[in-house]
């Protein structure tokens, strides 16, 4: 009796199963989304559309586009997977995605409509790095890229070694981070991309040019969003202060004169401790470490020049550190999140910031004394 | 009296449908005792019966007197022979058909000689299950040369043994064995009473046995290990398990067993420790990998594209790009030419055996993935599920991975993860209701037994453990 | 009844997988909107709920020994008021198991399988449950014993790993926090599962030994796992993000990368969850069908079993959508569950104190 009834309903299920089967060779593997919304309202959307046969692994060397961009535009965002259809022979399908790019104005309208329609479908992800791009994005996701010929990978391995030169794992630069960053008064920062060059570099014989950087993409500055809404730029020397003030960078290079003379720095293992000194002061504590890079200073390398040049880091970064703070109230962005603490909040303006850097010179390399 | 002989015969040769190697041949001994000898021909030993009756017979040690009862002459007379005094026809004819020799004064009483043939191969190294490092003995097909096989290892008087016949044709001897103190009473009374209860006319194999004695029928997974080493019998008996020795078969059966004991080999008691728990860590990973790797390929392949890693998609994308076949029926077809290529390759003569397998690794591996008929993957995945399975050191336990492998890519097909996780359920559902003469399946994990871990899942060295090596 | 013992570390195990079964996908959601970041000590203060009210139960039990719950209640108020109670308990137990089985599609069709029709996931897990109802509740809490550690690591593993997105200030929103504001606001989360459990007392007579350890161990084990498993949710994702999201685990299984190249192992993760999930139906199931046997006087749990699975695949379609389940949970779940898990409970309480006294007056 059971037995039937279980072969029964296992023959019902075989006669009208896979509902979601979708073959390997049926899908369209989307690499890199480019999203622009136009002033009419129109939205654009690019999709980096993977060649398989030509990115297999036992083929080598430039041989056919990797890629293939296809642009489909509609009146709203949900429709823009339909509209694939017209010019697509495979289901879309986003699930490998490595990075979102945003055009400057889309992002300005901002972006959370954008996000709420990305979380709500499995194969959309938002934990994927996110661009924003000066350049129409026509243009970026139009261009091919050398060494990683798969131009959204070639993005995300270029933000994965970003993030790496910092010391940290990812960098808080993903789609997921903007949304994260609503409720705080902190902004969220996001890179933005920059293609150099005239005339987008769109057909793979681009492949075979020696000259790597004519035209290609660039990763140069910030883009500064509160509540999902892009408010501004800011340069790389700002947020790379960010991130090593809010506690994500534990490793940076840094560069700072010595009686004159330039020294070049890698500062390790950062730490950062706040305490709030009284109701409106807040101390900025920095410990790191620092190993020399180059020293062009012509004279032997002593405790006493040791002693000096931590000083003189000290000094510099702190000053560093104070440009930072009034770039942030004249901007009125919280770049250091004070907001969200305890004590200053709805009040960051008024809270003082004091900075103390304490640091320690570790490693000096191979020449003690330079050359003279 | 002759005229009593006389019918005597005829109605055996009634019996044995007049059988045309059946022979029977009288003697007159000292003149005035006729006696008849009858035995088939086919099952005796031609030599014997010359040497020890005829001769025995016409030239005996002491003369046959007018008072003595020719039966009891011929038991004195026969002293260093097997030999039992029989009366009745039936019986006769019983003891014909076991190769032995009746000679009968008279048609009332009879003695029957053993003259059996001893026909039998040499004992050889088992051919199904082959060590590195153990004895290269095997049992044969004689019960009773198996017995002495295990005999020879177990110098015990805790050794016992319990013969039955079973089969109202085939009359086999089937003989259970266990270790009195060791083995549970309660284990061996349900053994007992199972064999028992069989009722059948013949027993060609220890496999008809293990289907008439095993607690559940619907399953695929074996209850009775099954093996043609008489040194895993006896570890097995050590063990407190008891052995049935079916006569005519090398295999011989044990159990009690449990799902676990089915991933260790008498080998792994002859290495040492630490490689055994590594190897038998080896041969549960090959279980999970030949059972599941199809049905994961089908489910990752054809549901869960975002499993797999970008660049691997891409290349599995590329390899499938002219395959004609949708993934499940992909796996599906290469599965079933890859079951028809095995039991090909076991069933033809050993010679052509390699052929077929040469035939089968180029023109089904090579020469389908240049054609763009099935992708390399596939390929890939065929050949390490294969290979896992014949890791299995059961070979009926290795067929049942075989069964539940094909459910599973039947649920990975229709529903992908969600209809493995679906069987996996039911599989563990099944195994932990599984019992093997009323001892659950699936400890010592379910129910847990942390003290027999230390010689399942791991293998202890054995002047550590603490308990009976 | 099925004739057989569960040892204290088998209870313990259903027990765990009874109360995680489906609150770990339904209700961090809930709780964390409601309670925003402290929303974890909701599940602390609802798994010492559960304790209590355990004790009771465990009390109950223990004045009728050997007897199930429906059982006591056939022997306190006799054949018809006693039998009249079984059903509406039956019922009970029918509906967790429809709401159970819901769940389990609603979840597979957001996270994994958007195509494919609900009644396939209802039949698939019923006819999967039903199986494991028939082999009995000995098979149920064997399987429950390895999948408890199983799940353990499969879902701690992933979550130690997205411990590098924990961000301390999700923890620091503003809120205000009033306990007795947010205990009315989330009574819910005592009502589902620690008032469910009550279901369980269908095998507490098989439990020969510790079985107050091994309910109570189990009930606080499970509790404090929800409760870890939120305050994750909330370090992790932050209470803006998992208040918005449909089933925050899932999102912190998703956006786990456990190293470049093994970048989305959500489905596999997710999909082991609904082991537990299993457990918890088929315990469920179980109760019913022996509910129904006992009521009934019926000996083969099969023929009871089996009819069971279209009542159920039927009634789980009830709600048209996940919030209107949701509403149903947030706004009388609680209500709903009071007289099952404390009102009947209680009355029995009397009752038996009542006769006792009676009883002793008497002799």
């Amino acid at each position: 009796m059971i037995k039937k009834i279980t072969i029964i309903l296992l023959l019902l299920v075989l006669c009208s199963g896979c509902w979601d089967m979708k073959e390997i060779n049926q899908l369209a593997i989307v690499d890199m989304i480019a999203v622009d919304r136009d002033d009419d309202g129109m939205f654009h959307a690019y999709y980096q559309i993977l060649n398989p046969p030509s990115i297999e692994a036992r083929r080598s060397g430039p041989s056919k586009a990797a890629v293939y961009t296809f642009d489909v535009k509609s009146t709203t965002m949900g429709r823009l997977m339909e509209q694939t259809g017209t010019v697509m022979s495979r289901n879309l399908y986003t699930s490998h995605l490595q990075c979102y790019v945003i055009s400057e104005r889309t992002a300005r309208a901002g972006l959370l409509r954008m996000i709420n329609y990305l979380e709500n479908y499995k194969e959309r992800r938002t934990n994927v790095y996110t661009i924003v791009s000066e350049d129409p994005v026509s243009e970026v996701i139009s261009t091919f890229t050398l060494l990683d010929r798969v131009p959204g990978r070639n993005i995300r391995l270029l933000m994965d070694w970003h993030a790496r030169k910092f010391g940290i794992n990812k960098l808080p630069t993903r789609m997921k981070d903007i949304v994260e960053g609503v409720p705080f008064s902190r902004p969220t920062i996001l890179p933005i991309v920059q293609y150099s060059g005239g005339g987008s570099a769109s057909v793979s014989d681009r492949l075979e040019d020696i000259n790597a950087t004519k035209q290609s993409l660039k990763i140069n500055g910030g883009a500064v969003f509160i509540k999902a809404k892009m408010v501004g730029k800011v340069n790389d020397e700002i947020k790379n202060t960010y991130y090593v003030l809010n506690g994500y960078a534990s490793r940076k290079p840094e560069t700072f004169k010595v009686k004159g003379e330039t020294v070049d720095i890698e500062i390790t293992g950062i730490r950062i401790k706040r305490t709030w000194e009284s109701k409106d002061v807040l101390r900025i504590r920095m410990d790191a470490h620092m190993g020399i890079i180059n020293n062009e200073q012509r004279q032997k390398l002593t405790v006493q020049n040791i002693g000096e040049m931590e000083q003189a880091f000290n000094r510099t970064y702190k000053e560093k550190c104070e440009e930072f703070l009034s770039f942030s109230v004249q901007k009125n962005w919280d770049m250091l999140g004070i907001g969200d603490m305890k004590q200053g909040r709805n009040r960051w303006r008024d809270i003082r910031v004091k900075f103390e850097i304490h640091s320690k010179l570790n490693h000096i390399g191979n020449t003690i004394t330079p050359y003279e | 009296m002759d005229q009593q002989i006389q019918d005597m015969s005829a109605v055996i040769q009634k019996k044995l449908n007049h059988a045309p190697d059946l022979i029977i041949k009288s003697y007159n001994v000292q003149e005035q005792t006729k006696l008849t000898c009858m035995y088939l021909c086919t099952i005796t030993d031609q030599k014997l019966v010359d040497e020890l009756i005829i001769s025995g017979l016409l030239t005996p040690h002491s003369p046959l007197e007018d008072s003595q009862d020719p039966v009891h002459w011929l038991m004195t007379a026969f002293k260093q022979a097997e030999i039992k005094e029989v009366s009745g026809v039936d019986s006769y004819v019983k003891e014909l058909l076991e190769g032995q020799c009746i000679v009968a004064p008279s048609g009332q009483k009879a003695v029957s000689i053993n003259v059996r043939k001893q026909e039998q191969r040499s004992i050889a190294e088992p051919e199904t299950e082959s060590v590195v490092r153990g004895p290269r003995e095997g049992f044969v097909e004689d019960s009773s040369r198996n017995l002495s096989l295990i005999r020879k290892r177990l110098k015990s008087e805790k050794l016992t043994i319990e013969e039955m016949v079973i089969g109202s044709e085939s009359h086999t001897t089937v003989l259970l064995v266990y270790m009195n103190g060791i083995a549970d009473p309660s284990m061996i009374n349900e053994f007992q009473k199972r064999l028992k209860a069989i009722q059948t006319d013949s027993i060609l194999e220890s496999a008809y046995i293990e289907e008439y004695i095993q607690d559940k029928t619907l399953t695929p997974f074996p209850q009775f290990m099954s093996s043609e080493r008489p040194d895993a019998i006896v570890a097995k008996l050590l063990e407190g398990q008891a052995a049935v020795i079916t006569d005519g078969t090398p295999i011989v059966l044990a159990g009690p067993i449990t799902f676990f004991q089915s991933f260790s080999t008498s080998e792994d008691y002859y290495q040492r420790a630490d490689i055994a728990t590594l190897l038998r860590w080896l041969r549960m990973l090959s279980f999970v990998i030949s059972v599941f790797t199809p049905s994961l390929y089908i489910s990752i392949a054809s549901y869960h594209q975002e499993m797999l890693p970008s660049s691997m998609l891409a290349n599995l994308a590329s390899q499938r790009e002219g395959v004609p076949f949708p993934g499940v029926v992909e796996a599906f077809g290469m599965m079933v030419i890859f079951e028809v290529l095995r039991e090909a390759g076991l069933r033809m003569p050993r010679l052509s055996g390699q052929a077929i397998s040469i035939v089968g690794a180029l023109v089904l591996g090579q020469a389908a993935v240049e054609a763009g008929v099935v992708s390399a993957a596939m390929v890939i995945v065929v050949s390490l599920t294969a290979i896992a399975n014949f890791v299995a050191p059961n070979y009926g336990f290795g067929i049942a991975q075989r069964l539940i492998q094909f459910g599973f890519m039947f649920l990975a097909g229709i529903l992908g993860f969600f209809g493995v996780m679906c069987g996996v359920f039911v599989l563990l559902i099944h195994l932990v209701s599984l019992r093997s003469l009323g001892v659950p399946y699936f400890a010592p994990l379910a129910p847990l037994r942390l003290s027999k871990w230390r010689d399942t899942f791991i293998r202890i060295n054995r002047p550590l453990n603490r308990s009976k090596g | 009844m099925e004739q057989t013992t569960l040892s204290p570390f088998q209870m313990f195990c259903v027990i765990t997988c009874f109360i995680v079964g489906t609150t770990f996908i339904m209700l961090p959601n809930a709780t964390i909107a409601d309670a925003k970041q402290f929303g974890w000590l909701v599940h602390l203060w609802s798994a010492v709920f559960g304790v209590l009210i355990g004790s009771v139960w465990i009390y109950i039990s223990g004045k009728h020994p050997g007897l199930s719950l429906v059982q006591i209640f056939s022997k306190v108020f006799g054949k018809y008021a006693g039998g009249f109670i079984s059903v509406c308990y039956i019922i009970f137990f029918l509906q967790i198991a429809a709401w159970v089985t819901r769940n389990v599609s609603d979840y597979m069709h957001v996270t994994m399988m958007p195509r494919t029709p609900p009644t396939v996931f209802h039949l698939m897990t019923l006819v999967v449950c039903a199986y494991a109802a028939v082999k009995g509740i000995r098979s149920i809490s064997l399987v429950s014993i390895f999948i408890v550690p199983y799940i353990f690591i499969s879902f701690w593993i992933p979550y130690t790993i997205m411990l590098n997105e924990w961000d301390w200030r999700n923890f620091n929103i503003p809120a205000d926090f009033h306990f007795w504001h947010a205990v009315s606001e989330t009574k819910y989360a005592l009502g589902f599962p620690f008032l469910e459990t009550i279901a369980c007392m269908m095998i507490f007579p098989l439990v020969r030994v510790k079985l107050k350890t091994a309910v109570l161990g189990g009930t606080a084990f499970a509790g404090f796992q929800i409760a870890l498993s939120v305050f994750f949710a909330i370090g992790i994702l932050g209470v803006y993000r998992s208040s918005h999201l449909l089933y925050p685990e899932y999102t912190i299984f998703r956006e786990m990368e456990f190293s470049s190249f093994m970048e989305h192992l959500e489905s596999i993760i997710s999909i082991n969850m609904l082991l537990v999930v299993f457990v918890k139906l088929s315990s469920i199931y179980y109760f019913a069908v022996t509910a129904i046997c006992q009521v009934f006087s019926i000996r083969s749990r099969a023929v009871v079993a089996i009819p069971l699975i279209w009542v159920i695949s039927a009634y789980s379609l009830l709600f048209s959508n996940i919030s209107e389940n949701a509403k149903w949970i947030h706004d009388n779940l609680f209500i709903y569950y009071v007289p099952f898990g404390v009102g009947f409970p209680v009355l029995l309480l009397v009752f038996t104190w009542f006769r006792k006294e009676r009883g002793e007056r008497t002799t």
